[in-house]
This record gives structure tokens, C-alpha cells and sequence, in this order.
């Protein structure tokens, strides 16, 4: 599929391929600009690609029949400032074409299922703080009861507990065999929550990682301890230690070192010991995922394997 | 509202691209077949020429409804064939008016007659056609410049009849 | 027609408070203080102000109307309103939404100068201008004919965003507003030569063009001349339906053309 705007000078998206399976979480990462954004919207029926032809669920994205299975969260969408968060969702919920005997009861589930304050569900939008809004632009999500969702940044603007609310969601829809895509510079959330993760630059996709089958690897463990209680140079010994576990010693110094595991297990183990032979240990962390590695320049990755 | 189609959100609905087309060829039939210009109603027995109209045959004291007109003015002919024409407006001018046509012949002859030309200069006529509502003595009572609506002319009408000056007595 | 937009978009003309304020102000106080005012002072060229309870009226309401019918109010207004392409992804076709919106904002719009014609008929009457029903009637049948074509004209001009159009598009209006100044008139004269006979001549060219342009891309239907007219007007009748139907399909293309997403035009 490409995608061009300006009579071809700009080429949002150059030949993508792709293919999602029910079920799947699927995510979309890359540098600003790679026309992440632009795939969502041609997938949703608001951009029109080219060349190249979408289907889901075997037909064109812009079947009347498939925008009612489809839900969209957008990066940052506008409300119309005079009403409030009820009639908001009261609106998508018609649009949908939802059954209104369950209209109210369906709006007040969803309102709380995004936590967002109950002394706002009846304010009007101009009042809404961007958090707020983004909470009602999830809930908005669920009005149409979707099957198919495309979420663009859906954490952006959220606090922690907003972050947590999208992470149920996300979970509760795999659950329920419900396509995810989602688009998100959070590389630690594409990672819990997504299966397949495709990395886009320069409207192009050039990797799909397999989050599930393939495990993330080599996983760095950064392990800190203090100093205080142990004098001299601990960067032989902790060769000598990891090596007695099986772990690999990527790095160390006196008071840190790097250690290459094979998964969280092995980390844990690996940390319990060092404990155990008395480094105070200040600090244990997992390193630079492979996600973030894929941002880096092509011969730098190259490189690196 | 449920509907489970499967059809372009893209769709241009059929039956009004057709309605729409069908009106369209109906519109340009007939400004081919052509515009029936404007009759001139042969019911204009009320109004008397200006030239004809004598001022000491308004016993009654009523107001004056004068027509300042052209014979080439296509708006003049508008208002004739369809406004003055209307049943309601017709009643009201036979009524409560005294009306009387002033002609301007500048176009066609070079020049008017002088009482004409000092009823246009009088009453700053600069268009065609204008209605003005004068007292029987000839003061402006009320002006309406150009074919406006048989509705407008109505209500124009009417609000100059009240406010004109009182009769003269019998 | 998609019954939650007609029901949303009706709420608007009413929720949002600049909307509202400026219906009020042009719907309502303006025309009627001046007519009023004409009334009281016995002006004789009231006719000017006929037109804020005529189809000119009745385009100055529809513009605050239009304010946001394409989600212009919005929250974050940098970018000038973005709401349509949630709404878009929502299974309605572009076409329901535009006749939807065109029916909403027409059925409001002739509803208020109608209302606005009632009482301006009442002060008409109290200063002794001879009403009947039908006349009331066929007065305010005409708001909603007006809000009808101006309103499927909005449509279209919000709608299709090409720069050539747009221009073309608030040209053409105040070419009709020039001619809707006076209704139509052949400009008469001393017999002059020179330039004072080109003033003339250009003066009456002018007002005759506009109001020719004025009838091709806004015609209207007096409905009380009509229906009380020797021979009805069926012309005007098509020329009417034709134009209003013309400018929806355009406009539902144009809509189906254009690309509704984040950040575009």
C-alpha cells in the first residue's frame, strides 16, 4: 500500500505490507514521522491509500458493515466544547447504532471503566483536563462494542493509574479474541501488551518482531552494589561468580556489572546469589530492550548481530 | 438505524444523483423552450395616465399611488403582469388610492413632458419602476423602489394608506 | 438521515452559547428593532431593512449556525476543529451525514426566521399592514425555502476546500447580497452623455448582473406570489429544487473525495 500526499512529494507510506490475525495484539512503533499514524488512518477508512487494497475480515476498510465492527482511539482527537461527557458518549452510542434501551446503562459502565471522575461525567468538555478527555476517548471506544480496535498513543496524556486502565482494557480485549493495533512511542507497554510489533521508518515497515515465540534476547541485567563492605577490586571475583552460575559477564566494574541471562527467571536467580555472597546490591534493572534497539541506525543494528 | 449493508461509507446515494439530473434536464428544457415574457394584464382600468389625470377629481381627498414607469423596463412589465395584477393588491389600489401612471418617454422621444420631468425631479425618482404614495395635496407619503413581492407591495401598500394624511372631508 | 446527528447538530444551534447569543442577536433583536425603528419613524425605504427578515436575514442566522457544523468548536481550536474524523470511523456514510447536517441546520435555521417573520407580521399589523393568514404562511413557508438553498450552499462551501472555490464561493455571496439591496429596477436618468451616461449604464449593469448571478446561484420562490400569480411559476419552482439538489450532490462528493484525517486540510 502506498500513501502520498502533495501530489507525491511526500510519501507518508511507501509499499506496506501487512497482515494482522484475530486475536492479535499487534504494534506499531517507529521514529516520528514514519506514518504509523497514516497506516491507522487508511486502515480506518479516513485515508484513501494510492494504491494497494485493504481488507479486514475480508472486506474493504471502508465497508459500512466493517466501521461498525471497528473502534479507533486517536492521537489527539477534538471534542466539541458544549457537551458533556454523557452526551459525548451518548452521541457515539447512537452513531453506533446501539440499542438505546441500554444507552445509559451502557454510558455509566463504560465512564467508570475508564475511572474517569464521576463529578465530571456531566460537565461540559471545555472543563476537561487533556487526561480527562483522553479517558473519554477510550470510553467512546467501547460505545461501539468493536471487534477490531485501532489505538493511536493511547496513553499519551494519562497518569499511571490512566496507564493502568488501558492496560486492563488491552488485556481484557485479548481475552476476548479482539484484533488490537496499537500505536505507541511507550515501548515498555508495545512490549507487555502486544504479540507481533512491526517497526516502521520512512513509511516503510522493516522488521516484524515476534514477541511471543521469539523471547526478547540477549537480555542485559544491570546489577549496582555498594562499595562500603567490600574492598578491592570485585570485578574478578564476579567473573569468577557468574561464571559458576553460567552467566555471562558482559561488563563489569567495582561497583556494577552487566550480565547477560537467558530470561527473567535466570535474572532472579542470578540477583538471589549475588545477594547471597554479600553484595549489597543497590540496584537491579533490566537494559536497553531490543524494541529500543531497532530505533538505532540500520548499520548500527547490523552491527550489533 | 442498524444497517449492515455492505456499501462504500463513500456512496453517492442513487435516487438523488438521479432526482438531482432529472431536475437539472428539466431546468434546461426549459430555458430552452424559452421564458414567456411577462403580459401586460389588459385589467389596468384603474390607473389613469398622468398627462389625462386631473387633481380637482379627487373628492374623495384620497392619496395618491403614483407609477413612475418606462415602456422599455422589464421590471415595469414584472410588476404590472404580476403584482399590481393580484386580487388582494388590485382591491387595495381601486380602494384606497387615487393611482396614476407616469410614463417616462426620455429613451424614446429625447425628452418628457414637463410635468413629467418636475414630478421625477419632485419626488427623486432614479430608478424604474417606483411607487409613490403622495396626500391628495402631493407631500411624500411613502416611496417603494423597484418590482419587489406582491407581499411586499401588499404591506407597503397598506402601511402607506393608514399613515397618509386624513381626508379631505367630503 | 441519521437520527443521531440530526438530534446533535439541533442541540448545538442551542447548547453552545455563542451560537445561541448570536441567533438571538441577528435572528431576533436586530431584525425586529429595526423594523420597528422603520415602523415608528415612518421610513420610507424600509425595504432595506425587510431585508434582514427576507433571505438575507435568513443567511446572516445560517452562518452563526454553520459555526461548528463541521466540528469547528473545538476543545483544542489551534488546529481548527477536528472532529470528524472520530465521527467518520462511526458507520455512517459521508452522504448521511452531509444531508443530515443540511437538514438540521435548514429545519433550525427556517424555524427561527419564521418565528422571527411571526412576530415582525405582528408589528406589521399593529402599524397597519394588511396580513392574512395565508400571507403569514406563505411568509414563513419562504424561511424555510430560503434556509433550504443557503443552507445547501453552506454545505457545499464548508465542504469543498479548494482555494479557487472558496473565493469563488464568498464572491459569489456578496455579489447576491449587492443584489438582494434592492429588488429588481431599471435605473432611469437625464438624458446625459459622457461619462455620466456610463455611470449610469454601469450602475444599472451592475445591479442587474448581481441579481442575475443572485438568481442563478441562489433563486428563490415568493411562495404567497406564487400560489396568487395568473400563471404559476413552475420555472422558478425547478430552477429552485434543481440548484438545491445540486449543490447536496456536490457536496456529498466532494465529501467522498476528500481525505478527513488528523493534521490534513
Amino acid at each position: 500500500m502506498t500513501k502520498t500526499y502533495k501530489r507525491g512529494e511526500l510519501r507518508a507510506l511507501d509499499g506496506v505490507n501487512l497482515s494482522v490475525i484475530t486475536g492479535e495484539v499487534f504494534g506499531l512503533i517507529g521514529p516520528n514521522g514514519a506514518g504509523k499514524s497514516t497506516l491507522l488512518g487508511c486502515l480506518l477508512g479516513l485515508l484513501r491509500p494510492d494504491s494497494g487494497t485493504i481488507r479486514i475480515a475480508g472486506k474493504p476498510a471502508d465497508f459500512l458493515s466493517i466501521r461498525r465492527i471497528t473502534g479507533y482511539v486517536p492521537e489527539r482527537p477534538d471534542f466539541e466544547h458544549w457537551m458533556t461527557g454523557r452526551q459525548f458518549l451518548k452521541y457515539h452510542h447512537m452513531l453506533a447504532g446501539r440499542d438505546p434501551v441500554t444507552r445509559s446503562a451502557d454510558i455509566d459502565q463504560a465512564l467508570s471503566t475508564v475511572q474517569l471522575d464521576p463529578s465530571a461525567w456531566d460537565r461540559k468538555l471545555g472543563s476537561y483536563s487533556r487526561g480527562m478527555l483522553q479517558r473519554l476517548s477510550l470510553a467512546q471506544l467501547l460505545m461501539g462494542k468493536p471487534q477490531v480496535l485501532m489505538l493511536d498513543e493511547p496513553t499519551l496524556g494519562l497518569d499511571p493509574t490512566g496507564v493502568t486502565v488501558v492496560r486492563k482494557l488491552v488485556s481484557d480485549f485479548r481475552k476476548s479474541g479482539i484484533v488490537a493495533i496499537i500505536n505507541s512511542h511507550q515501548l515498555d507497554e508495545v512490549e507487555r501488551e502486544c504479540d507481533r510489533v512491526a517497526f516502521m521508518r520512512e513509511g516503510r515497515i522493516e522488521r516484524v518482531e515476534n514477541l511471543r515465540t521469539s523471547p526478547i534476547g540477549p537480555y542485559v541485567l544491570f546489577v549496582r552494589w555498594t562499595d562500603q563492605e567490600r574492598n578491592g577490586d570485585s570485578t574478578a571475583s564476579i567473573a569468577a561468580f557468574a561464571q559458576s552460575l553460567g552467566v555471562t559477564v558482559k561488563e563489569a566494574d567495582r561497583c556494577w556489572a552487566r550480565f547477560i541471562v537467558s530470561g527473567g527467571t535466570e535474572a532472579a536467580h542470578l540477583i538471589r546469589e549475588i545477594v547471597r555472597a554479600g553484595f549489597p546490591v543497590e540496584e537491579a534493572v533490566s537494559e536497553r530492550t531490543r524494541l529500543e534497539k531497532l530505533f538505532e541506525k540500520r548499520d548500527e543494528v547490523a552491527a550489533d548481530e | 438505524m442498524a444497517r449492515t449493508e455492505d456499501i462504500s461509507t463513500t456512496t453517492m446515494p442513487r435516487l438523488l444523483l438521479v432526482l438531482t439530473l432529472a431536475c437539472l434536464t428539466l431546468r434546461l428544457g426549459m430555458l430552452t423552450v424559452g421564458s414567456s415574457h411577462a403580459k401586460v394584464s389588459a385589467a389596468q382600468n384603474c390607473w389613469t395616465d398622468v398627462n389625462s389625470f386631473d387633481p380637482h377629481s379627487n373628492a374623495a381627498g384620497r392619496p395618491l399611488l403614483y407609477e413612475f414607469r418606462a415602456d422599455w423596463c422589464e421590471p415595469c412589465r414584472r410588476l404590472e403582469s404580476t403584482v399590481l395584477t393580484n386580487r388582494q393588491i388590485a382591491d387595495l389600489i381601486a380602494k384606497q388610492f387615487l393611482p396614476v401612471r407616469v410614463t417616462d418617454r426620455l429613451k424614446e422621444s429625447g425628452k418628457n413632458t414637463q410635468l413629467v420631468t418636475d414630478l421625477e425631479k419632485r419626488y427623486h425618482i432614479f430608478a424604474f419602476p417606483t411607487l409613490v404614495v403622495t396626500s391628495p395635496g402631493g407631500e411624500e407619503v411613502a416611496t417603494l423602489v423597484g418590482s419587489a413581492s406582491a407581499l411586499s407591495t401588499v404591506h407597503f401598500l397598506s402601511r402607506a394608506a393608514r399613515s397618509a394624511p386624513a381626508f379631505n372631508g367630503n | 438521515m441519521n437520527k443521531a446527528i440530526l438530534v446533535f447538530t439541533t442541540m448545538s444551534c442551542f447548547l453552545d452559547t455563542i451560537k445561541v447569543a448570536y441567533v438571538i442577536l441577528l435572528g431576533f433583536v436586530i431584525p425586529i428593532g429595526m423594523k420597528w425603528a422603520s415602523l415608528v419613524h415612518g421610513v420610507s425605504e424600509s425595504q432595506t431593512f425587510e431585508m434582514l427578515s427576507g433571505s438575507v436575514g435568513v443567511a446572516f442566522v445560517l452562518t452563526g449556525l454553520c459555526l461548528g457544523v463541521a466540528g469547528n468548536s473545538a476543545v483544542s481550536s489551534s488546529r481548527g476543529g477536528e472532529c470528524l474524523p472520530l465521527l467518520f470511523t462511526r458507520p455512517v456514510t459521508r452522504a448521511e451525514y452531509v444531508l443530515t447536517k443540511w437538514a438540521a441546520i435548514a429545519l433550525t435555521c427556517g424555524t427561527i426566521t419564521a418565528l422571527q417573520n411571526l412576530v415582525v407580521a405582528a408589528l406589521g399589523i399593529a402599524f397597519g399592514e394588511q396580513w392574512t393568514p395565508g400571507m403569514v404562511f406563505g411568509q414563513m413557508l419562504e424561511r424555510f425555502l430560503d434556509a433550504g438553498i443557503l443552507s445547501a450552499a453552506f454545505m457545499l462551501t464548508i465542504f469543498a476546500r479548494h482555494w479557487l472555490f472558496q473565493v469563488a464561493a464568498i464572491v459569489s455571496f456578496y455579489i447576491w447580497l449587492v443584489g438582494q439591496t434592492l429588488p429588481p429596477v431599471s435605473i432611469a436618468g437625464p438624458n446625459v452623455s459622457g461619462t455620466d451616461e456610463i455611470s449610469l449604464s454601469a450602475t444599472d449593469f451592475l445591479l442587474k448582473a448581481s441579481q442575475w448571478i443572485g438568481n442563478v446561484i441562489l433563486p428563490t420562490i415568493h411562495v404567497y406570489d406564487s400560489v396568487n400569480a395568473v400563471e404559476f411559476p413552475w420555472t422558478s419552482v425547478v430552477a429552485y429544487f434543481s440548484t438545491v439538489l445540486l449543490y447536496l450532490v456536490c457536496a456529498i462528493a466532494v465529501t467522498n473525495k476528500r481525505d478527513f484525517f488528523y493534521g490534513t486540510n
